[in-house]
């Protein structure tokens, strides 16, 4: 096969953020370990570059077309999560200056192996065929089981590494099955020719039930849906606190791009057939993940499970479909997104020394020894419940609305009491924070990297909520590119 | 007429030169006999053979025809399997029997008058006394006696419904004979007293476990089968037949659960599974005929598979009580691997040999619209998995590592159970393999997605409710109290009651009035004392907790009413969900398998749904 200079340029991005991957790896060797922050710098140029390189491709003519015989696309849709994704990762990057070396894991592998994962994540977000797209949540993955299992010595990282890695590989198994009995029914993976496939009636077997079951599971697997979810509040408690952060706001915005496009693009014709499959395991992620999430003591476990939650409302956006389904959760990932990694920044602030951070009960009465902290810590703890004016608000609104245009209001009025119970937990942070006199002295750690990330997510989780108008257009016309 | 050679009698009349050969040549003897037979069945053309006049009679030995065929290929294969399997035995009479009564098997299989089958039929059941009394124990030869009794009573009543039969008919030709009248009566109960068919068939979890470690295995594949194939070929359509198969499935599997020793639990398990068998005899469609006939082909391999497994482990250990073992899978992962694959067969695992046969069966019931035997044929597919695939190997193989020196069999035991293994995924993996041997034409698909989804289903939830109940299956150290007691200790009971019967009376009705009604109104009164403490007082006294809570409110009548009742309420739905996700944590127990089964759980929900909806 001969690729043409459209092929090539529409790959731009994902292969500078492959080759400056594969290019660190080299460099690391020659700087020392006291500095390896070079290298996370090097890291957030190459982002950066991609970055750009993204914004350059919107004007040119490679947008919209499908290119390596249509298995990738350069569309509104993909670059609009690319920037997620860039944000996702800088942002985790950042977080981990100062986290890397309070545990002592400071090596240049750990921004490279994110580098490999965001490479992954574009692919994914831009594949059009089921294989590539398979191949791309593989390789979005595989670096992440690495980072995290990246605490050696601490026997909850190396599990929970243990328990992601084999569910993974099981979870895949099940994905690709799923692909199969597609490619098995349709005798193709290129997502339009399935969906031309498929608008014949007589395609719509058993297999083909069976099929989409197979892709919901898989997937399910990626952005943890109940009852797929097992795997996630292990993975997030073991996980270097950094990279947990980068789980719940890469790959999973990630997987959720390659959800709605598969699903949108690829099943539409079976619209019928997943939707209540979907809404199935997006109602059950909400009871579940608000739920649980009551019940947990430890910070990081409880961000796991409200993760759960939100891909509760993530997927009720996929229910929704149409433009302003597809728009909906795309906007509501980029709040995810911020909002949860500034949730993250602080606890890792709070890992310092000793301290770890981790359990809710340290959080109590922050406000009276760190109110600027406590004053942020509020601001992601209301966005993620959902109140205005953040961003959460606005985000969990859209879906709504998305839904009731379409006449689900069930969906909508049983999402509204989840985030509810949801906001019971958030809040209670938020009491403990400021109704309470502090137990123990809180340490917490200064590092230029967290506070530009704190301002960054700081901003965007305001932004996003008192000005969403622009960036609600834009994920609209992202969103009516699939 | 003279290109035909009775595979039986290659095995039955070679078997007299063993005593005579030395070391290895005797060991490549043994082997080489059954491969004979069986190219003799693979060679053999339909037809009539080896037929003479006797008493006027037209004598058929050799009646070939599909049916027959079937049949006398399993049984040839699996001598030669049991063959390797039994190799090591230096034993030249257990040798000869189990040649004996194989041929046996072949002969009834190929016999086309009553007269040889009784004849073959006895044969039978002598050699296979032998393979019980070879075992050289004590409880081996009792167990003996009492296998020779009771089939010499089976073979009377199969004698004496023949000459009945013949008085009526003049024909001693052996094919469909019409249900109704003493003769069929009689000839049925010989057959299905060898089927094993209860209350008649206790001899079989008596005596098999009491047999030689080979000879069990042997035993596993002949005498049940060659009874469903007399049935198939004389009773096909009777529809009692339809009932006492069902009872027997579940008759078989209900005492699988509870049995503790490991090759009596099996021998349980050829009832249940012959109880497919007879039950699909007594559906009579050809496609339920082709499931009787497939199904006993394939479980003469997996049956034999287990009991081959099984025997390893007693061969080895010499322990046969399932609570005495357990954690050897570490010794013996071949034995337990061949084992497990042989109890995925049994099962009825896609992809296994069970799978394209068992549902065979099922399948017809669901084409006759017989709902109920489909439901239960379903059902005791559940229990099998539960006890032969998990309880059992659980129990045995793997379960609390009670440090028992155990190690592989030897290699030709290996080779043995290799061999079924193969046999078991091929036929699973091309069920037209055996297809194109069955009596009528098949025309019938074992997987289809409806089949695999329904299979996986039953498997999965089955597993489910294995791993919720796991303690309470455990295997227990029990008696289980069969038909047999009657001849066993039955007569003995009689005596002592028929000599106390007159001062027995009055104590026996005393007993009985004490317990029954003087036990019973004290249980009824202490039952309804406590409804009444219990339950009508639980509700009265929340009734007044509620009112306590509430009473306040109204009777001091001031402006908190607001904030009690409002937060009380808020109060108690929040107090509800904390304690509902308390108890929704205890999902995420840490172990991978959980996880992974969550997933799995998740995915048939989803399929459930779907297939609900759709």
């Amino acid at each position: 096969m001969i690729f043409g200079l459209r092929d090539v340029m529409a790959v731009i991005p994902e292969a500078i953020v492959a080759g400056a991957a594969c290019l660190l790896l080299l460099v690391d060797f020659l700087i020392a370990k006291k500095r390896k922050i070079i290298v996370a710098a090097l890291s957030i140029a190459a982002v950066a570059a991609a970055a750009f390189f993204s914004l350059y491709l919107v004007g040119t003519d490679v947008m919209w077309k499908k290119v390596f015989a249509g298995m990738f696309v350069v569309d509104g849709f993909s670059t609009f999560f690319k920037f997620v994704l860039y944000l996702a990762t800088v942002l985790s990057m950042m977080l981990s200056f100062h986290y890397v070396k309070e545990e002592d894991i400071n090596t240049g592998e750990y921004y490279t192996l994110m580098l490999f994962s965001l490479s992954g994540m574009m692919i994914a977000a831009s594949a059009s065929d089921l294989l590539s797209i398979y191949v791309a949540v593989e390789l979005m993955s595989i670096p992440v089981y690495v980072l995290v299992g990246f605490l050696q010595k601490d026997a909850r990282s190396n599990e929970a590494a243990m328990k992601y890695v084999i569910l993974g590989a099981f979870s895949s198994g099940v994905l690709l099955y799923g692909i199969s009995f597609i490619y098995g029914i349709t005798g193709t993976t290129e997502l339009s020719a399935v969906a031309g496939a498929l608008a014949d009636p007589s395609m719509h077997t058993p297999a083909l039930s069976i099929a989409i079951i197979m892709l919901v599971a898989g997937f399910g697997f990626k952005i943890a849906g109940v009852p797929f979810h097992m795997w996630a509040p292990d993975a997030y408690e073991g996980a270097p606190t950094p990279i947990t952060g980068f789980m719940s706001a890469g790959p999973k915005a990630a997987a959720c791009a390659a959800v709605l496009r598969v699903f949108t693009e690829g099943l539409q014709p079976a619209y019928s057939r997943w939707v209540v499959i979907v809404a199935i395991v997006a109602v059950l992620s909400l009871v579940y993940g608000n739920i649980v999430a009551i019940a947990q003591k430890n910070i990081k476990r409880m961000l796991a499970y409200s993760s759960i939650g939100h891909v509760g409302y993530a997927l009720l956006g996929l229910v929704a479909g149409g433009t302003e389904g597809a728009s909906s959760v795309m906007y509501y990932m980029a709040v995810y997104a911020f909002m949860n990694l500034g949730a993250f920044s602080i606890i890792i602030m709070m890992r310092k020394g000793e301290q770890k951070g981790e359990m809710i009960e340290d959080y109590t009465g922050l406000a009276k020894t760190r109110g600027g902290m406590a004053l942020l810590m509020l601001i992601f703890m209301f966005s993620l419940a959902g109140l205005p004016p953040t961003a959460g608000f606005i985000g969990k609104f859209y879906i709504f609305m998305a839904l009731i245009h379409k006449g689900m209001v069930g969906l909508a009025v049983i999402a509204v009491l989840m985030s509810a119970v949801g906001a019971y937990f958030y809040i209670r942070i938020v009491m403990l924070m400021y109704m309470k006199d502090p137990v123990n002295p809180v340490e917490t750690a200064s590092s230029r990297g967290l506070y530009y990330a704190l301002a960054i997510a700081a901003a965007g989780t305001i932004l996003l909520g008192v000005y969403p108008g622009y960036f609600i257009k834009l994920a609209q016309m992202a969103g009516g590119s699939l | 007429m003279t290109n035909w050679i009775h595979p039986g009698a290659i095995l039955i009349l070679g078997s007299i030169l063993i005593p005579f050969l030395p070391g290895r040549i005797k060991k490549a003897y043994l082997l080489l006999l059954p491969a004979l037979a069986f190219i003799s069945v693979l060679t053999m053309h339909e037809g009539t053979y080896w037929a003479w006049h006797f008493l006027g009679q037209d004598m058929v030995v050799g009646r070939v025809d599909k049916l027959s065929i079937v049949f006398a290929y399993v049984f040839s294969v699996t001598t030669f399997i049991t063959m390797v399997y039994g190799l090591h035995v230096e034993d030249d009479g257990h040798h000869a029997a189990a040649f004996v009564y194989a041929g046996s098997a072949l002969g009834v299989a190929f016999a086309g008058d009553f007269l040889t089958l009784i004849i073959f039929w006895e044969f039978m059941a002598f050699s296979s006394m032998l393979l019980v009394l070879y075992r050289r124990t004590k409880k081996a030869y009792a167990a003996g006696m009492r296998y020779i009794l009771v089939h010499i009573s089976g073979g009377v009543c199969l004698m004496a419904g023949v000459f009945l039969q013949y008085s009526q008919t003049h024909s001693l030709a052996f094919n469909h004979v019409e249900v109704g009248g003493l003769a069929a009566g009689l000839i049925l109960i010989g057959f299905i007293l060898n089927a094993a068919v209860p209350p008649l068939g206790a001899w079989l979890p008596d005596a098999y476990p009491e047999a030689t470690v080979s000879g069990a295995v042997f035993m596993a594949a002949f005498t049940t089968k060659s009874a469903v194939y007399a049935l198939i070929r004389g009773f096909a359509g009777a529809e009692v037949l339809l009932w006492l198969g069902v009872i027997m499935a579940c008759y078989g599997i209900i005492y699988t659960i509870i049995e503790n020793d490991i090759r009596r639990l099996l021998s349980y398990h050829i009832i249940s599974q012959v109880g497919y068998m007879v039950a699909a005899i007594g559906i009579g469609t050809e496609m339920a005929i082709n499931g009787a006939a497939a199904h006993a082909f394939t479980n003469i391999l997996y049956k034999g598979l287990l009991f081959m497994g099984m025997g390893s482990v007693l061969h080895v250990t010499g322990k046969s009580k399932a609570t005495e073992l357990g954690g050897i899978y570490r010794h013996m992962p071949l034995t337990f691997i061949h084992y497990m694959i042989a109890g995925f067969s049994i099962s009825g695992v896609p992809l296994f040999a069970g799978f394209v046969t068992k549902s065979m069966i099922i399948s017809a019931a669901g084409e006759e619209h017989l709902p109920y035997v489909w439901l239960v044929l379903t059902l005791v597919s559940a229990g099998t998995f539960l006890s032969t695939t998990l309880k059992l190997p659980y129990a045995t193989f793997m379960g609390k590592d009670r440090g028992i020196e155990a190690k592989e069999p030897p290699l030709n035991m290996l080779l043995g159970m290799a061999l079924a293994a193969c046999l078991c995924i091929l036929i699973g993996v091309y069920p037209h393999f055996l297809y194109r041997l069955l009596p009528y034409a098949v025309d019938y698909k074992p997987y289809t997605h409806e089949h695999l989804v329904w299979a996986g289903q039953i498997l999965l939830f089955t597993w489910l409710g294995f791993y919720l109940y796991m303690k309470k299956l455990h295997t227990e150290q029990t008696i289980s109290i069969d038909t047999d007691w009657f001849y066993r200790k039955g007569a003995l009971v009689f005596m002592n009651f028929a000599g106390e019967v007159v001062a027995g009376v009055d104590s026996i009705v005393s007993e009985a009035y004490n317990k029954v009604f003087l036990r019973f109104g004290a249980w009824v009164s202490a039952l309804s004392f406590r409804f009444d403490k219990g339950v009508i007082d639980g509700i009265l006294d929340g009734l007044g907790r509620r009112t306590s809570v509430w009473g306040p409110v109204f009777t001091s009548r001031n402006a908190r009413f607001d904030s009690d009742v409002v937060d009380g309420a808020v109060n108690g739905v929040a107090g509800s969900v904390v304690s509902l996700a308390s108890s929704m944590r205890r999902f995420q127990t840490g172990h991978i398998h959980d996880y992974a089964f969550a997933i799995l759980a998740g995915l048939l929900v989803l399929l459930n749904v779907f297939f609900l909806l759709s």
